[in-house]
């Protein structure tokens, strides 16, 4: 059996209805178990659930443009009519399995474009009065506190042991460059037993503690150095 | 405007380096040599700072521009003089199978291609407009790549303790230097450590890989068909939307793949025209794999393994006859002698996966396997909104007719990214991480480097299957067909 035109521009509209209705349904509704079934861990991360209130928007603007083809289907019904019978496959054969991936590849392009353009519009508006630096501090969060402590407190040439399992470590090292950061070896020895010896070596001046887990907590001091 | 000077810079060198190498015209097209040119004079261009910082000269702004001025004065030398050569040759000899097939393109573009081509086009304006309206944010980029690209920047070389101190805190530390290299480049032409300016580095590797894609798809069906389903790639959202690893994020993952794609195809291309020209790119493009990430060593071995068990099974080549891929990746891995080197230097603070991968730690660790094939299960079936449903297609076209997957002339397009899934399940039976925690930030980025591949084999597949072809004429232009 041929998939008939009437039955595809049927499929059409009711995809539109029910992409505009799940829209309106969604918006202003708590997107954290969306998160945790497409997150990468598996559980919510407040960036995604961010960019998941997006999802509603996306729902509407996709239904709108599927009406939109809906539109164009009834107005080039005429001109349209033969050539899809004569091109759609019948159901249940080979070719019409191939058609039938191509059309979820072309459903998830569309999504794909859509939410694309939709965050990028949504992220400019936000973004639109702040600096790069204060984009930057406003994606560090709440670790933009140990950032802006450690700027103010300690000199750009200043060497700094640091202690902590945080990944949090790693861009500090980055965004706070020339300042030069040291870890003891064995990492779970507490600041105060590391030897002195060792410290002097590397011209240690500062330190810096932050919690590993829970919420943060940190603390920068100077050190006396002997060297 | 210094950006889009260091930009066009590294598309000359590219550009110029390619044609040195592929003398042979039919080595390749034009669409093959714009989309190939700039990964290859980012690479190029990095391997030679790379040659300075390890022979001890400063990598200061000057000393980079004399050595990218003698690069191009040396290329341009040299196009001309093969330029000649080969002009010579042609008049002696006006053979008509020596000239290179071109597209119908004077053929005007239907509503479809119209479509397609909108489609990619507008994935690429989000891509860029993604790059430039943020600051660099994504983890790796900041901490890994953009990190060694400062020390390179600001202590102009290698032999720092930033790089050579165990106890300096340096994630990843021997990675490779390929990409802080080629930031580093855009840094110093640019006159500044802009983030803004070397984010557009990585969108211009993505453009370069559609370019990529679409030649080699158009090299084997019509135009139709290979800007449709360019476009569909174009549109993967694991490039356009995802923050850690898409083409806007400043992750290394996308230019290996790239790379590990530009191997691939040449040495394919090899297997089917058998010229010269593609085995000297190879080598290029085997050096550039190994330089840009780790994996790369692992996707050069796997790509060189599955192109001679290709020769020899499939196209009937003896053994003796296949010298020159093992000379030409020995050529890849020589070139970048002194990065060996130097990595040897390097302290290991983070896993050493070469002396992990024991057969006691697999055998040790096979229990682990369950958890690993649900994640790739779950990576490639369920997640539609970085995928789109490549997973699918692949299993759907694998499992209509398994023995014509395994046995078909472009097969290796398939071998390469199984094996590199099985190396890459053996690394994790071994590796002393959490799988929990590794898993679902490493998975996606990890397989982004085989996903070209994976995508022209469905294209190929499902080309030469005709269901799309010959019923309903997608590729009612095609110049030829890469037959099973």
């Amino acid at each position: 059996m041929r998939t008939g035109f009437a039955a595809i521009h049927v499929a059409v509209w009711v995809l539109a209805g029910t992409l505009i209705a799940a829209g309106f349904a969604l918006s202003g509704n708590d997107m954290a178990w969306l998160a945790a079934l497409v997150g990468q861990a598996g559980s919510p991360n407040p960036r995604l659930v961010e960019k998941l209130r997006l999802v509603p928007v996306l729902s509407v603007v996709t239904g709108a443009e599927v009406l939109l083809l809906a539109g164009s289907l009834c107005f080039f019904q005429g001109r349209l009519a033969l050539p899809l019978a004569d091109r759609v496959p019948r159901l249940a054969s080979p070719p019409f399995g191939v058609w039938l991936l191509l059309g979820g590849w072309t459903a998830i392009t569309v999504l794909s474009l859509n939410f694309g353009a939709i965050s990028l519009v949504s992220r400019l508006k936000q973004s639109q009065s702040l600096s790069a630096a204060e984009l930057i501090a406003a994606d560090f969060g709440d670790d933009d506190r140990v950032v802006r402590a450690l700027r103010e407190t300690t000199p750009e040439t200043a060497v700094i042991l640091i202690k902590t399992d945080r990944p949090l470590q790693f861009l500090l090292n980055y965004e706070l460059y020339p300042r030069k950061f040291y870890f003891y070896p064995e990492r779970h020895l507490p600041i105060s037993s590391i030897p002195e010896a060792w410290m002097d070596q590397r011209r240690i001046g500062w330190t810096l503690e932050i919690s590993d887990t829970g919420p943060l907590h940190f603390e920068v001091a100077i050190r006396k150095a002997s060297f | 405007m210094r950006v889009w000077l260091a930009l066009a810079l590294m598309q000359a060198s590219g550009y110029l380096t390619l044609r040195a190498l592929a003398v042979e015209r039919s080595a390749l097209r034009s669409m093959e040599l714009w989309g190939l040119s700039f990964g290859a004079g980012c690479g190029i261009l990095s391997l030679g700072m790379f040659y300075l910082a390890y022979w001890g000269i400063p990598l200061s702004p000057t000393n980079i521009l004399i050595l990218t001025a003698s690069l191009l004065a040396g290329l341009i030398v040299l196009w001309i003089v093969l330029a000649r050569r080969t002009q010579r040759r042609r008049s002696t000899s006006s053979d008509p199978s020596q000239i290179v097939e071109s597209l119908p393109l004077a053929h005007p573009l239907s509503a479809l291609e119209w479509t397609s081509l909108t489609v990619v086009g507008l994935c690429i304006v989000i891509v860029f407009a993604d790059a430039l309206s943020q600051p660099l944010l994504a983890f790796d980029a900041r901490a890994i790549w953009a990190f060694k690209a400062k020390v390179l920047y600001f202590e102009q070389g290698i032999y720092n303790e930033a790089f050579l101190d165990a106890d300096r805190l340096h994630a990843k530390t021997r990675y490779p230097q390929l990409i802080p290299l080629a930031e580093t480049f855009i840094a110093s032409v640019s006159g500044g450590f802009y983030e803004s300016a070397f984010k557009l580095l990585f969108p211009c590797f993505y453009v370069s890989l559609l370019l990529l894609v679409s030649s080699e798809l158009s090299r084997a069906f019509g135009r139709r068909y290979a800007l449709l389903s360019t476009s569909l790639f174009a549109s993967l959202p694991v490039f356009t939307i995802y923050a850690n690893g898409g083409a806007a994020s400043g992750y290394a993952d996308l230019p290996l793949a790239l790379y590990a794609t530009a191997l691939t195809t040449r040495l394919f291309r090899w297997l089917q025209e058998g010229s010269s020209g593609n085995l000297r790119l190879a080598l290029l493009f085997a050096s550039l794999t190994v330089l840009t990430k780790t994996e790369g060593l692992a996707l050069v071995f796997i790509v060189f393994l599955a192109t001679a068990l290709a020769a020899w099974l499939l196209y009937g080549r003896p053994v003796r006859c296949l010298w020159p891929l093992p000379a030409t990746a020995l050529g890849g891995l020589i070139c970048l002698t002194p990065w060996f080197l130097y990595q040897a230097r390097l302290p290991v603070v983070d896993e050493d996966f070469v002396k992990l991968l024991t057969l006691e730690n697999l055998v040790g660790g096979l229990n682990r396997l369950p958890y690993i094939l649900r994640s790739l299960g779950k990576e490639f079936f369920f997640k539609p909104h970085l995928w789109s449903l490549l997973g699918l297609s692949a299993v759907v076209l694998f499992l209509r007719s398994p023995t014509n997957a395994v046995r078909s002339r472009f097969s290796i397009l398939l071998w390469i990214p199984i094996l590199y899934v099985v190396v890459l399940c053996a690394i994790f039976i071994v590796i002393p991480w959490k799988l929990e925690e590794l898993l679902p930030v490493a998975l996606t980025r990890l397989i982004m480097h085989i996903a070209p591949l994976l995508f022209l084999w469905i294209c190929f597949e499902i080309g030469n299957s005709g269901h799309l072809l010959r019923k309903n004429d997608l590729s009612n232009n095609a110049p030829s067909r890469a037959n099973p």
